[in-house]
């Protein structure tokens, strides 16, 4: 069912909320949206009665309003007044109850990811209490379903903004601050998310998808990603890894238990287990991975990543490989 | 009151004296002729036009932006341009709306209207208006011709740190945008400290402060708020921003002890009371109409009058609601939460006070009433989306997404464009002495209001959709792609109602009816002289003895005679009583304004490039200065030679 | 509509030179005085704001400013005070002889800001302002006051030349009363960012 989250429209709405925080603020929106329809109702009401008084003494012949009439707009503005403040105050009070239930985080050991936000690119880090446990992934996170989860939020160059609508508000990322934030998915699903503050050419691109299934299926995905990558299962493929090391790859990208450890570009050890590439833009066909990799320009222009001229034999070797990077 | 403008003389009625006007005609001419005289102007009438129409020509090329924008936008994944391109147009679409239309139109206006509601014969320092006016040429120009040879801001109208800081900005974009800023914000604090001065010391004798007209009123707290807002800008793009581009200070880099949040700060601290700026005018324009039109006096004048000074003030207390999703204290945001949600109350009064006007009044609904009413309806839902995201969980999920662009731009329209559009049906007989066309009015009103809501509206779904601001294109997949070809279907809507509107302004500056001095029967002092009015605008000056004065002078109106006619001589006032206290004398038309807006010019464009272009232009800038100050001489009468006062005796 | 006029006040006897608030010259002055005093206290809001950046202010491994020449700047603008008010009494009273002294000494006084100033920059500071952000908010306040230092040179000096050259008109007494408010302004107002940029340092 997961795999199939690309088709169809995707699921990134403030009104279909998967977790407590995103469902609390639908509630606050639903609440003000009402009351702001009301008063808004009520105060056309008023602008086209007045106009339509004004226009029946015009057609009975009556030249003004007698003095009785201020005491009467007196009254009718004091009052109106008096009912803006008070739907005011009623507002601020619900929405600050609400800020207040949200800020906290319900647990005292939450899971915990460091997301690094990267022109145009997610690092997500996984913390664990033994450096063994510690695993890195790129734009696709996997979370526990009814468990809260702690981001720390960072930057490396510019700032970004970290927005999944279906769970969470979003929080900036800023370079040289920590911020935190938490949310909780209730429902299984696929939850898409992208970039919220403006950072730059692809800033429209640069989205990731949160995975938030059964806690078996997640013990599951953890302790895949913690593994190092597969050693090439044939020789085509290792031929691709072969290309991947000597050629331009390895100069930005990571695959754990080889020698590519560069942290520019995303970790690649388990880049056949993500549902998206390009930082949620195309699905991980083998199709699309071979117009990435051959001109990322033309489908991100202005993205790190520089074309790569490769013959015919060693691109399909290399696809080989990455698909193999379970 | 009556002590204060006590009659010296009888009241005797006075024919116009042609004497009198012939000399005022020779004191008021230029020596110049055509495009020279024009430059050398310094009558607040002709820079007032030549101002607007300024800011008009940028909105019509920042609108232009906006149509690609939408073309682009009006199917994912579509390619008409690219992000390189588009991340230009709209920073640019936002700079040139916000520093280059939306608030100098509205200074602009008043430039040219409040002098002439006041009753008085040009604004307080003629010449400073004149250099106010080409240092925003300057930097208009600037700002479009970096756009049209690719060299257009491209990180936001807020340019935010690091994005926009030496590292990840590289090249003269950036640049451009400080300089515009700093041009832009000169001639906003120069307008401002005009319109204070003209207002304060220079109100017709008798208009004391429970007299002044509200729309005054309006442009006065909005000159307060300038001189106290915009210094935050200026300071933090060419002192801070600028100069970490040009000579590697460290105000923004997190790496040695600068910090990227300390220009959202500056920033906000201008740029929330910048949205105030702009729409406080428009409602001292919406006041204007609606007492024009329904022939009532604004209801409530003290209660609306205390609104704009509380707007105004807890204007400044907003900015933090920018920055939700920044590190902010808690306390902060509970405390700014409350700010921004209470000063919905002084407008909604105000809404109130005119809705309450129009009920005893009896409305003529002409196109300025109609601009004025559909203020009412298209601002109010700019307003109720404002107090819902002053809430921070529904902010943290709005916030930068097209909600957000859906909510400025219904108050940015609803509170600027549509009261500026009324206002020029309302003041157009004055300023070119013809009406412009009902009918062609009428279908400019309904075509900008459908198309506003038809482009707008959708886009408060879309961000709830979850569709980010600031992005060139968007997947298929997300299914925005109904809601924005509708929007971008409105947008056209708006530009066949923009074209009507030039064309309307166009034909009836030619050929429209003959206005008359007032057309429409209008309350202000403004209406008392002809249309167009005369290079001295009154002769005699006015004198006020009620709020609504042509509304209350019956057959006579007051005037104070006694101001020279063979020099550019206006009457001082009092501050708060407006009892004449001296007479000054105006200067003539003069290049150095000009002069030393090239000096300017030079300084910060320069700047872009080199430092030493600082030294230059302070160079050039103290020649300017010298020109601009050295005595002509004109008065020999007036010499003082050692020890000798020529007037001693009449002292 | 043509209405008749009524003639309620005569303008005539009105004068055509005053002082201080009844001149709309001060006015314009005061304008200014907001702006640029506003704009000096942002800066010294940027300066504070910077500080809590670091743990120690100047932060390691920068020098702390010497005290010598800001000192002696302080001093200089506190003895041109009296001269200067000495300068905007005799213009009230049109007094030409003394105005052209005044404005002469006045000019040397200001040059010798400018001048202390750059030894202020260049020298005590001790630090280039792309060492970090604290030398950055130094010379942001240095700066942005310089700036009033020498605008004000041009102006006073530009008064002087005009009151010892040129044909001087009743209203330009007038106008060196606004500078010397303007001036008093400029170096009363140094004194708390003296306080800032060279005495908190020591002390924080």
């Amino acid at each position: 069912m997961l795999q199939d989250g690309l088709r169809g429209a995707l699921n990134q709405s403030v009104l279909e909320p998967a977790g407590p925080q995103a469902a609390r603020a639908a509630r606050l929106w639903w609440f003000a949206f009402i009351v702001a329809t009301i008063v808004y109702l009520l105060t056309m009401g008023a602008l086209w009665w007045a106009a339509h008084r004004a226009r029946q003494r015009e057609r009975r012949g009556e030249v003004a309003v007698g003095p009785e009439s201020e005491l009467r707009m007196t009254r009718g503005v004091t009052y109106a007044t008096a009912a803006t403040i008070v739907i005011l105050l009623v507002f601020l009070v619900t929405d600050l109850s609400v800020g207040r239930t949200l800020s906290p985080v319900p647990s005292k050991h939450p899971l915990t990811i460091e997301l690094t936000g990267h022109q145009w690119w997610w690092e997500a880090s996984y913390a664990d209490t033994s450096p063994h446990g510690r695993f890195t992934t790129a734009n696709e996170i996997h979370v526990p379903v009814g468990q809260p989860v702690l981001f720390v939020l960072q930057a490396q160059d510019v700032i970004h903004s970290f927005w999944v609508p279906n769970l969470a508000g979003k929080k900036d990322l800023i370079p040289g601050y920590r911020q935190s934030m938490w949310f909780q998915a209730d429902t299984a699903g696929l939850y898409r998310g992208q970039c919220a503050e403006f950072c730059g050419l692809q800033h429209a691109k640069m989205a990731l998808h949160v995975v938030a299934e059964p806690a078996s299926q997640y013990r599951q995905w953890v302790s895949q990603q913690r593994e190092s990558a597969a050693t090439p299962p044939d020789s085509v493929a290792s031929r691709g890894r072969e290309v991947f090391l000597t050629g331009q790859c390895a100069m930005c990208h990571s695959i754990e238990g080889t020698s590519a450890g560069s942290h520019a570009g995303p970790d690649l050890t388990h880049l056949a287990s993500r549902r998206t590439i390009a930082a949620g833009t195309l699905p991980n066909t083998r199709g699309a991975l071979a117009g990435w990799i051959v001109d990322p320009q033309r489908i991100k222009p202005g993205v790190r990543m520089p074309p790569n001229m490769l013959k015919p034999q060693d691109l399909d070797a290399l696809l080989t490989y990455l698909q193999s990077l379970k | 009151m009556s002590e204060t403008i006590a009659p010296t003389a009888a009241a005797v009625p006075l024919g116009p004296d042609d004497a009198d006007i012939a000399e005022l005609t020779r004191t008021y001419r230029s020596d110049a002729n055509g495009l020279w005289a024009w430059v050398t102007s310094v009558d607040h009438k002709s820079i007032g036009k030549r101002y607007v129409a300024t800011c008009f020509a940028w909105f019509l090329l920042a609108g232009i932006n906006a149509v690609i924008m939408r073309m682009q936008l009006a199917r994912p994944e579509n390619h008409i341009v690219g992000p390189d391109r588009y991340n230009q147009l709209f920073t640019v679409h936002g700079t040139a709306m916000m520093f280059l239309f939306a608030v100098p139109v509205m200074t602009a206006m008043a430039l040219y209207l409040v002098p002439l509601m006041v009753g008085t014969r040009d604004v307080a320092y003629p010449r400073l208006n004149a250099f106010g006016y080409w240092v925003f040429l300057i930097g208009g120009l600037f700002l479009f011709t970096g756009l049209y040879t690719n060299t257009g801001p491209d990180t936001g109208w807020f340019a935010y740190t690091p994005l926009s800081g030496p590292e990840y900005a590289p090249g003269k974009r950036v640049d451009v945008w400080a300089q515009v800023v700093t041009f832009t914000e000169i001639a906003g604090l120069v307008a401002a400290v005009e319109m204070i001065v003209t207002i304060f010391k220079m109100r017709a004798p008798g208009m004391s402060l429970n007299r002044i007209p509200l729309y005054v009123w309006s442009i006065l707290v909005v000159s307060f708020m300038i001189v106290f807002a915009m210094p935050s800008v200026a300071m933090a793009s060419t002192m801070m921003l600028a100069m970490d581009r040009l000579v590697a200070t460290h105000f923004f880099n997190r790496a040695e002890g600068g910090d990227p949040l300390l220009w959202q700060h500056l920033f906000w601290f201008f740029g929330h009371p910048e949205v105030y700026i702009m729409f406080i005018p428009g409602l001292g324009f919406v006041s204007a109409i609606v007492e024009t039109f329904t022939g009532r006096r604004i209801f409530a004048y003290p209660v609306m009058v205390l609104s704009l000074f509380i707007t105004g003030f807890v204007a400044f207390g907003l900015w933090v609601h920018h920055m939700f999703t920044t590190p902010v204290p808690q306390l902060g945001r509970t405390l700014f939460t409350a700010a921004s949600v209470l000063i919905a109350i002084p407008t909604g009064t105000q809404i109130f006070c005119w809705i309450a006007t129009i009920w005893a009044g009896r409305p003529r609904y002409t196109t300025a009433m109609l601009f004025a009413l559909g203020f009412i309806v298209v601002f109010t839902i700019g307003g109720l989306t404002g107090v819902m995201i002053a809430s921070v969980p529904f902010d943290l999920q709005v916030h930068d997404t097209y909600f957000v662009v859906a909510h400025f731009h219904y108050v940015i329209l609803g509170g600027v464009l549509f009261p500026l559009f009324g206002a020029c049906y309302l003041y157009f007989p004055k300023i070119t002495g013809r009406l412009m066309s009902e009918t062609l009015g009428k279908w400019h009103f309904w075509l900008v209001f459908i198309g506003v809501n038809v482009t707008f509206f959708p886009m408060h779904q879309l961000g709830l959709d979850g569709m980010p601001r600031r992005v060139y294109t968007y997947l298929p997949e997300m299914g925005w792609g109904k809601l924005n070809l509708i929007a971008t279907v409105g947008a056209v809507i708006i530009v066949s109602g923009v074209a009507v509107f030039l064309w309307n302004v166009l034909a009836s500056a030619r050929a429209g009816a003959i206005a008359g001095a007032n057309p429409w029967g209008a309350p202000g002092l403004e209406w008392a002289t002809s249309s167009p009015p005369p290079p001295w605008n009154f002769h005699p000056v006015p004198v006020v003895e009620g709020r609504a004065p042509l509304w209350e002078a019956g057959e006579e109106l007051p005037v104070a005679t006694g101001l020279a006619t063979d020099k550019r001589e206006i009457v001082i006032t009092t501050a708060l009583d407006a009892i004449p206290d001296s007479r000054h004398e105006h200067p003539g038309p003069s290049h150095w304004p000009l002069v030393m807006a090239i000096a300017i010019g030079v300084t910060f464009i320069g700047a872009v490039w080199t430092p030493w272009a600082y030294v230059i232009g302070f160079a050039m800038s103290g020649v300017a200065f010298a020109g601009w100050g050295w005595p002509r001489g004109t008065h020999p009468e007036d010499q003082v030679t050692d020890g000798i006062l020529p007037r001693a005796e009449a002292r | 509509m043509t209405r008749r006029l009524r003639r309620v006040i005569d303008l005539r006897e009105l004068p055509d030179v005053v002082f201080g608030p009844r001149d709309i010259m001060w006015w314009g002055t005061l304008g200014f005085v907001l702006i640029e005093g506003f704009t000096l206290v942002l800066c010294a809001a940027v300066y504070v704001y910077l500080q809590q950046n670091f743990s120690t202010w100047p932060p390691e491994h920068t020098p702390l400013p010497s005290l010598g020449a800001p000192t002696a700047q302080v001093l200089v603008m506190l003895a041109s005070i009296p001269v200067v008010i000495w300068t905007s009494k005799a213009a009230r009273r049109f007094d030409l002889g003394k105005v052209r002294i005044g404005l002469i000494v006045a000019t040397l006084f200001n040059m010798a800001f400018v001048g202390l100033r750059a030894v202020e920059l260049l020298v005590s500071l001790n630090v280039k302002w792309d060492m970090n952000a604290y030398a950055s908010a130094q010379w942001l306040i240095l700066g942005a006051h310089a700036t009033l230092l020498a605008v004000e040179l041009v102006e006073v000096g530009g008064m002087a030349l005009i009151f010892w050259i040129a044909p001087v008109e009743e209203k330009h007494f007038s106008d060196v009363t606004d500078m010397a408010f303007y001036w008093l302004f400029m170096t009363i107002g140094w004194l708390p960012l003296y306080v800032l940029c060279f005495l908190a340092p020591r002390w924080i």
